[in-house]
C-alpha cells in the first residue's frame, strides 16, 4: 500500500450563499482543526477595499488526512452532503510541509535601488560596504518593503535624509520608512498611524533594528495640534488621506522642508500637487514605478 | 500606507489553538502570510473562549501583510447549544435531531446580527431559523 503519511486532502464545497453556514457546519465536523471559508471579491481600488459578489459560490474548505481516517471521514462528509444537491465537491491532494515557514518563500531580500535594502529577518545577509540594512519580519503591518510605493519612498529618503535631520512619518505601517531614515543619519523620527496595530508592530520593529530611541511612535491622527516642526515630511498613505492633510502639512512643515508624497497612482499626481500647491507647496520631483508614484515637494521659504 | 487587497479568507478555527497545521497551513501559506504572526495573534485574542469556533476574517494586501478581524460564532453552534444537541450527531441533515424556541432564534439573530446580510432581526431570524432547518433542529 502507498505510504500516504504527510498527504492530506484539501476538499473543497462550491456552495450557494444560502447553504454556506448549514454546508460550514458538516464540513467542520469532519475537519476539526477547522475549514476556511472564500467569499467571491471584487477588489477594489487602493484603500478602497472589496466587495462581495452577492449570489456566487462560496468556497468551503476542509483538510482531511489521506490515511484510512482520511478515508472514513470523506465517506461521511459525502454522504452528509447529499442532503445540498446544489452544493458541487472538489478533491486536491495536498503535501504536508512546514507551513510555520513554507510562506517564507514569498520574501526575499529586497533593493531598493539605492543604498537601503530590506533583510526579512530569517534570512541571513551580508551587508556590502555601504549598504543600510532594514530587518522586517513581514506580518500584521503594511510596508513589507515588497510594494512599489515602499521602495519608492525609501529610494526617495536615500537622498533626502541628511545626517541629524529631524523627520515625521505618516502612516508609519510597520515603521519600514522610519527605521531606514535613523539608519541613514536622521537624528530623531516622529511616527504615526491611525491603527494602533501598526503602531505596536512598528515598535517591535524599531526595536529589533535597535532604533527604537530615536522613533517616537503614535497612534492617531495628524491634526495642526500636532507640535513639531519638519524639515523632511514623508507620508506614503493614499491620494485623498494626503489631499485631506494638505493643511496639515503646511503647518507642520519648517520653512524649506521637503514633503515626499506616495501611495498615489501616477494619474493622481496633478490633483494632489495642485491641492498641495494651494498649502505652499511647489512640486520639486516625480519618481514612478509600475502604476505608483512619489512626488517630492518643497515648502516655501528658507531652510533654517 | 496605499494598501490593496489582495485576498479575504475567513478561517472559521477553534479559539485559542491556531497552529500551522490544516487549515491555517495550507490556506494563509498559499498567500504567503506570516503564518506564526496570525496564530499567535489569534491566540491572543480568543484566549478567553478556548474550543468555541471563533472565525477571523483576513483581508490579504499586496505586499502580503494582513490584517484581520474576528465574527460571530457560527449560527450551527449557536443553534446547538441552544437545542443541547452533542456537537457532531447533526451530520445526519434528513432526521430531526432536537428543538428550540422562538425566543431562542431570536437571541441567536441578535448576536449574528453584526455578520449577517440582514437589516433587521425579523431577516435575521429568518436566516437562523433556515440554517436550523438544514441542520434538523426544529423550531417550536
Amino acid at each position: 500500500m502507498a505510504d500516504l503519511t504527510g498527504l492530506w486532502f484539501e476538499i473543497t464545497a462550491r456552495t450557494p450563499p444560502d447553504d454556506v453556514e448549514a454546508v460550514s457546519d458538516v464540513m467542520r465536523a469532519v475537519s476539526p482543526g477547522g475549514i476556511s471559508v472564500e467569499e467571491p471579491v471584487d477588489i477594489l481600488g487602493p484603500d478602497k477595499g472589496f466587495r462581495v459578489r452577492p449570489g456566487e459560490a462560496v468556497l468551503v474548505r476542509a483538510y482531511l488526512p489521506a490515511s484510512e481516517l482520511g478515508a472514513v471521514l470523506t465517506d461521511r462528509l459525502r454522504t452528509a452532503m447529499q442532503a445540498f444537491p446544489a452544493v458541487e465537491l472538489i478533491a486536491k491532494p495536498i503535501y504536508e510541509q512546514d507551513w510555520s515557514v513554507s510562506w517564507r518563500e514569498f520574501f526575499g531580500v529586497v533593493e531598493t535601488g539605492g543604498r537601503v535594502v530590506i533583510v526579512p529577518t530569517w534570512i541571513e545577509h551580508e551587508a556590502k560596504p555601504g549598504q543600510v540594512v532594514v530587518s522586517l519580519d513581514p506580518g500584521r503591518a503594511f510596508g513589507t518593503g515588497h510594494h512599489e510605493t515602499t521602495r519608492l519612498c525609501l529610494h526617495a529618503l536615500d537622498r533626502l535624509v541628511k545626517p541629524g535631520i529631524d523627520m515625521l512619518d505618516v502612516g508609519t505601517g510597520s515603521g519600514v520608512l522610519a527605521i531606514a531614515a535613523v539608519k541613514l543619519g536622521a537624528r530623531h523620527v516622529d511616527a504615526i498611524d491611525i491603527d494602533p496595530i501598526a503602531t505596536e508592530v512598528a515598535q517591535a520593529n524599531c526595536d529589533a533594528n535597535g532604533v527604537a530611541e530615536a522613533v517616537s511612535l503614535r497612534a492617531g491622527t495628524l491634526d495642526d495640534s500636532h507640535e513639531g516642526r519638519y524639515p523632511l515630511i514623508v507620508s506614503n498613505i493614499s491620494t485623498d488621506a494626503n489631499i485631506g492633510l494638505a493643511p496639515v502639512f503646511g503647518e507642520v512643515a519648517a520653512p524649506g522642508a521637503t514633503l515626499v508624497l506616495s501611495g498615489i497612482l501616477s494619474p493622481d499626481a496633478d490633483r494632489v500637487c495642485e491641492a498641495m500647491a494651494a498649502h505652499g507647496f511647489e512640486r520639486a520631483g516625480f519618481d514612478e514605478e509600475r502604476d505608483w508614484c512619489v512626488i517630492e515637494l518643497k515648502a516655501r521659504g528658507h531652510a533654517v | 500606507m496605499a494598501k490593496k487587497v489582495r485576498a479575504v479568507l475567513t478561517l472559521q478555527i477553534p479559539g485559542g489553538k491556531a497552529n500551522p497545521a490544516p487549515p491555517i497551513g495550507p490556506a494563509l501559506g498559499q498567500h504567503g502570510v506570516n503564518i506564526m504572526e496570525f496564530c499567535k495573534e489569534y491566540n491572543a485574542r480568543t484566549a478567553n473562549q478556548v474550543g468555541q469556533i471563533i472565525p477571523a476574517q483576513l483581508t490579504i494586501f499586496e505586499d502580503r501583510s494582513f490584517t484581520f478581524v474576528l465574527r460571530t460564532p457560527p449560527a450551527a453552534d449557536l443553534l446547538r447549544q441552544a437545542a443541547g444537541v452533542q456537537k457532531g450527531s447533526g451530520t445526519n441533515r434528513l432526521n430531526k435531531v432536537g428543538k428550540v424556541k422562538a425566543s431562542d432564534i431570536r437571541k441567536i439573530a441578535e448576536t449574528k446580527m453584526p455578520d449577517l446580510n440582514a437589516n433587521t432581526v425579523e431577516q435575521a431570524m429568518k436566516i437562523v431559523e433556515g440554517t436550523a432547518r438544514s441542520m434538523g433542529i426544529e423550531v417550536v
